[in-house]
């Protein structure tokens, strides 16, 4: 698969956000596979490189008055195929949309147009000492501009 | 939080299995707490010091005359709170027996009584080249005798 076209802060049209993941020897197990807690990092990846292009610096956030950082509250993910070490992979990120005071992200990792994994997070600000916070109100702003506005 | 009793293989008299962990600099993130991906690095040990409390080993499965290994097809995650570098958790351990050809786990990792995450985990057994097997039937077998009865129906609620 070629990837759609990409602006210059790497949207799609539908505003998916895209990153490449090259598959190294430490993100494998002694099965030859990718190791499972490995796709959460890359989709880590995926989601601080969308924030960043919407604007959004986790190290802005920690620089505030009131300083701000994103926790996890739940994950999902489906393993569909196995990835192997020099694995050209991509991670798209789709920003959903805010429920409350949750983030809500669905994110896949291809192999050209195989689908390797897919996963369901949902996130929320906290405070620096780990009490959850309502969101940033100026970072809602820059996230919303960049929600996925695709179908399905 | 005192442990349950434990038999010499860690199980208590529920099968649950127990393991600890210590949270270390690694472990941990620029926010001061445990990154989220280290979570499943532990329920991970918590299943594999579970396959050897029932006896198996990953490198015994590997080198039978028809190998196998597992692989997860799904995993749900729910962290409760926020756990920091000098941390003693523990995981408990949950097999809650075969559905078709997956084998369900539920674990929880606690911080005395405190629950800090809770996953559930389907895996399924393949052959090394990572095609998907029927579970090895001797296995299933062994790993039957240590199934937690009465858990099946809090999976996916």
């Amino acid at each position: 698969m070629s990837l759609p076209p990409l602006d210059d802060r790497n949207f799609d049209a539908d505003r998916q956000h895209w990153i490449p993941v090259r598959v190294y020897y430490e993100d494998t197990d002694f099965t030859g596979m990718v190791y499972h807690a490995n796709y959460l990092r890359f989709f880590e990846r995926g989601r601080s490189d969308c924030l960043r292009d919407a604007g959004v610096s986790h190290q802005d956030l920690l620089n505030r008055d009131d300083p701000a950082a994103f926790t996890l509250t739940r994950v999902e993910v489906d393993y569909r195929r196995a990835a192997k070490v020099d694995d050209f992979l991509h991670i798209r990120t789709r920003y959903v949309g805010l429920d409350g005071i949750r983030f809500i992200f669905r994110q896949t990792c291809l192999r050209g147009s195989e689908v390797i994994a897919e996963a369901a997070i949902t996130a929320v600000m906290i405070h620096s000492d780990g009490r959850p916070r309502r969101p940033v109100p100026e970072l809602m702003d820059r996230l919303e501009a960049c929600r996925w506005v695709g179908q399905g | 939080m005192t442990l349950p009793i434990l038999d010499s293989k860690s199980f208590d008299p529920a099968r649950q299995h127990w393991i600890q962990v210590r949270v270390y600099y690694e472990d941990t993130d620029f926010t001061g707490m445990v990154y989220h991906a280290n979570y499943l690095r532990y329920f991970e040990r918590g299943r594999s010091d579970w396959l050897r409390g029932t006896g198996l080993s990953h490198q015994e499965l590997l080198s039978r005359d028809d190998p196998a290994a597992f692989t997860l097809t799904r995993l749900e995650v729910d962290y409760k709170r926020a756990a920091r570098v000098d941390d003693l958790l523990r995981i408990c351990t949950r097999y809650l027996g075969l559905d078709g050809c997956r084998l369900m786990f539920r674990q929880t990792c606690m911080r005395g009584n405190e629950v800090i995450a809770e996953t559930t985990v389907d895996a399924v057994m393949i052959h090394p080249d990572g095609r998907p097997r029927r579970p090895v039937r001797d296995v299933v077998e062994r790993l039957a005798l240590f199934e937690c009865k009465g858990d099946r129906q809090h999976i996916g609620a």
